[in-house]
């Protein structure tokens, strides 16, 4: 589904990714683990296609095609989709309207007719009640005056609508409290399926006991050093990143 | 205040003087107001602190001919400019004057009086005499020198209008003169009355120079929703002074909505003066080609627990010019006031401009007062978010766009009222290639 080859990207000057390679098959769920400021959610945006970051080497290919070829709107429609770590806020643009119109986009990609906002408020209704998200964020602005929770909520609501192929989450447990986060975790257990593939990106593990990965990959410094199962991940929560860090 | 320029005795404004025919009602305002515009020192230049930003003079030192009223102006016409719910609350100001004819306020007239201003200057007179001898601003002085018509309009205390009203001001265009229009509407609101006064100013294709006065009094506990919509044609120049004065618990909420065009300006006086009284007020603007659209507001805060809010937006493309200079003056013992200013300009072309000049004068010292503004392009990261949920470039762009002036236009509570200022300003967008759908 997705193949990453010795990626090498960087911002600016400084070369952040220096190259990775990682093979994600349909229904797999890897975590991508590691301290702050090592490359993963700079991973994560050249994945979408973020035009701050250039691709300095190697290539990634998403269901056969060049993913690196695409612009970021073609990326999504494909089914490329990121949860951020921090949504950005669209003061005036209403949520529902937001999400009407990249449910449509995404419908006319694939050759079906819109739909209309009566029968797309029905199925907003259903997915907002999957995720417990009160029906007002409907009615607000697209994240604005959010809180930290809410918008994370908001971010797994549209990953819910556009059933992405492969959805990264970056840091989807920061900001959230226990209950919240067993909440998003829920839900997005219940997106997850054969059919699809998720990176979960994060430096702390507990949302690994929530969000089962089938692998987990430890990334320190722009590489990733060490893969494994859920028993790298246990092992990361009592020996934390210290011996990587120490290593080079 | 710096002097402005002096007129000189050829100038086309002395020349429309000698033509204009005064009548009896209207005298002693008239001379009162040349008086101010002879005290203050002629027309206004750039080096006058008040047209800093709007230079005005070009566009009021010119030939032009006071016009009294129109003939046949179409009821068809007039019709097309009432919105959905004012259709039997709706009054009609053409080329000045009040026609009653033309008008239609069946439905609210348990509510409220209307009188031609001329019929009204007995009792309304006194109080714009002793404004224009005070006026600092010569564009209303000019209104009052020339002034002879108008509507006086008093809603009933206790009253609440079961319909807007809506006052559509229209004007003509002319093609061997400049026609110029000064009505003067006075709306009294009576104790703890509440009504939605949405303007309408508007007229045929073409130059014409439109400068009203509106003088709005707002009784104690008063609720006045006032919107204002500026939809005038690209060649003529619009002038509006709005005079308010709230007494205590009275609350005004107004929406300027301006299409702009060769020369907009707006000028909003706003007294305070009863406590508890409260103000909003918020403009919105689309500008292309070389049009310009300003807005100077002076809030004052009299009397102690006072809250004024204010929120401009502009969106600028071409050479569009906007302007929003504003002061809120707390006066002396007027503690707890609450106030704040908010501009924010977005620039969609390197020749745009935009000036913003929110300031504060403050004389009591437990209030709490902000001010801000910004100006700035679109939100690249926002762009982005958008891109990544599969919405084109220019889609998400034509969002971001409309959605920054769609906040104020939204705070219009009329909805046919909100919808019409929608159309005319997004509309201009959507021709230069920013349409969402």
């Amino acid at each position: 589904m997705l193949e990453i080859k010795e990626l090498r990207a960087g911002y600016g000057e400084a070369e952040i990714l220096k190259g990775i390679s990682l093979t994600v098959k349909p229904g797999e769920i890897h975590g991508i683990m590691g301290p702050n400021g090592h490359g993963k959610s700079t991973m994560s945006k050249i994945l979408i296609g973020h035009p701050a970051y250039t691709v300095t080497g190697g290539g990634v290919t998403f269901n056969g095609k060049n993913l690196l070829e695409m612009p970021p709107e073609k990326r999504a429609l494909e089914g490329m989709f990121l949860a951020y770590q921090y949504p950005v806020e669209i003061p005036g643009v209403n949520n529902a309207e937001f999400l009407r119109m990249a449910y449509n986009e995404k419908r006319k990609h694939e050759k079906l007719e819109p739909v209309d906002p009566l029968d797309f408020d029905e199925l907003l209704n259903a997915k907002m009640k999957f995720l417990n998200m009160d029906s007002r964020f409907k009615e607000r602005a697209v994240n604005e005056g959010f809180s930290g929770g809410e918008k994370k909520k908001n971010e797994i609501l549209q990953m819910a609508l556009l059933e992405p192929k492969v959805a990264i989450l970056d840091e989807i447990d920061s900001g959230l409290d226990i209950d919240a986060l067993k909440v998003v975790a829920e839900g997005v257990n219940k997106l997850a399926g054969p059919g699809n593939s998720l990176l979960i990106i994060t430096h702390y593990p507990r949302i690994l006991q929530y969000i089962k990965p089938h692998h987990v990959h430890v990334l320190i410094r722009g590489n990733i050093v060490r893969s494994g199962g859920m028993d790298l991940a246990e092992e990361l929560e009592t020996t934390g990143y210290d011996s990587y860090l120490k290593g080079k | 205040m710096a002097p402005g320029e002096p007129i000189v005795k050829d100038s086309p404004f002395f020349a429309a003087l000698d033509r204009f025919v005064q009548k009896a009602e209207f005298r002693a305002l008239n001379e009162a107001s040349l008086a101010r515009i002879m005290e203050i020192g002629g027309l206004p230049g750039r080096k006058h602190e008040m047209f800093t930003f709007a230079n005005v003079r070009p566009h009021i030192d010119l030939p032009f001919q006071p016009k009294f009223g129109m003939e046949g102006l179409s009821c068809a016409t007039v019709r097309q400019l009432v919105y959905h719910g004012c259709e039997k609350s709706f009054l009609v100001v053409a080329d000045g004057v009040y026609y009653p004819a033309l008008s239609d306020i069946s439905a609210v007239r348990e509510e409220l009086t209307v009188h031609p201003l001329a019929e009204a200057m007995a009792a309304v007179g006194p109080r714009l005499r002793d404004a224009a001898a005070a006026e600092t601003d010569i564009t209303a002085a000019m209104n009052g020198a020339f002034c002879s018509s108008g509507l006086a309009i008093n809603v009933k205390a206790g009253a609440k209008l079961s319909a807007p009203l809506q006052i559509i001001v229209y004007s003509t265009s002319a093609k061997e003169r400049l026609n110029a229009t000064f009505p003067a509407v006075t709306l009294d609101m009576g104790e703890g009355a509440k009504a939605a006064v949405i303007v309408k100013s508007a007229g045929e294709t073409g130059a014409y120079l439109g400068n009203a006065l509106f003088d709005l009094r707002l009784g104690i506990a008063a609720t006045l929703d006032w919107a204002y919509i500026q939809a005038d044609d690209a060649a003529a120049v619009h002038l509006s002074k709005i005079r308010l004065t709230a007494q205590k618990y009275a609350r005004f909420n107004g929406v300027t909505a301006s299409k702009g065009g060769r020369m907009t300006r707006h000028h909003h006086e706003c007294r305070l003066q009863g406590e508890g009284a409260e103000l909003s007020l918020s403009g919105v603007a689309i500008l292309e080609k070389k049009e310009e659209a300003h807005h100077y507001v002076r809030v004052h805060h009299e009397v102690p627990r006072c809250q004024s809010r204010q929120h401009f937006k502009n969106i600028l493309h071409d050479a569009g010019h906007s302007s929003v200079d504003t002061c809120v003056t707390v006066h002396p013992g007027a503690q707890l006031s609450d106030s704040n200013q908010l501009v924010n300009n977005l620039m969609l072309s390197p020749d745009a401009r935009a000036d913003n000049k929110p300031w504060l004068s403050i004389y009591a010292d437990d209030v709490k007062c902000t001010h801000g503004a910004t100006v700035g392009k679109i939100d690249e990261d926002q762009v982005f978010y958008l891109k990544s949920r599969g919405i084109a470039e220019a889609r998400a762009r034509a969002l971001l766009t409309t959605s920054f002036a769609q906040s104020v236009i939204a705070a219009i509570p009329q909805v046919d009222a909100a919808l019409d200022a929608r159309d005319m300003l997004i509309g201009k967008l959507e021709a230069k290639g920013f349409g969402v759908n």
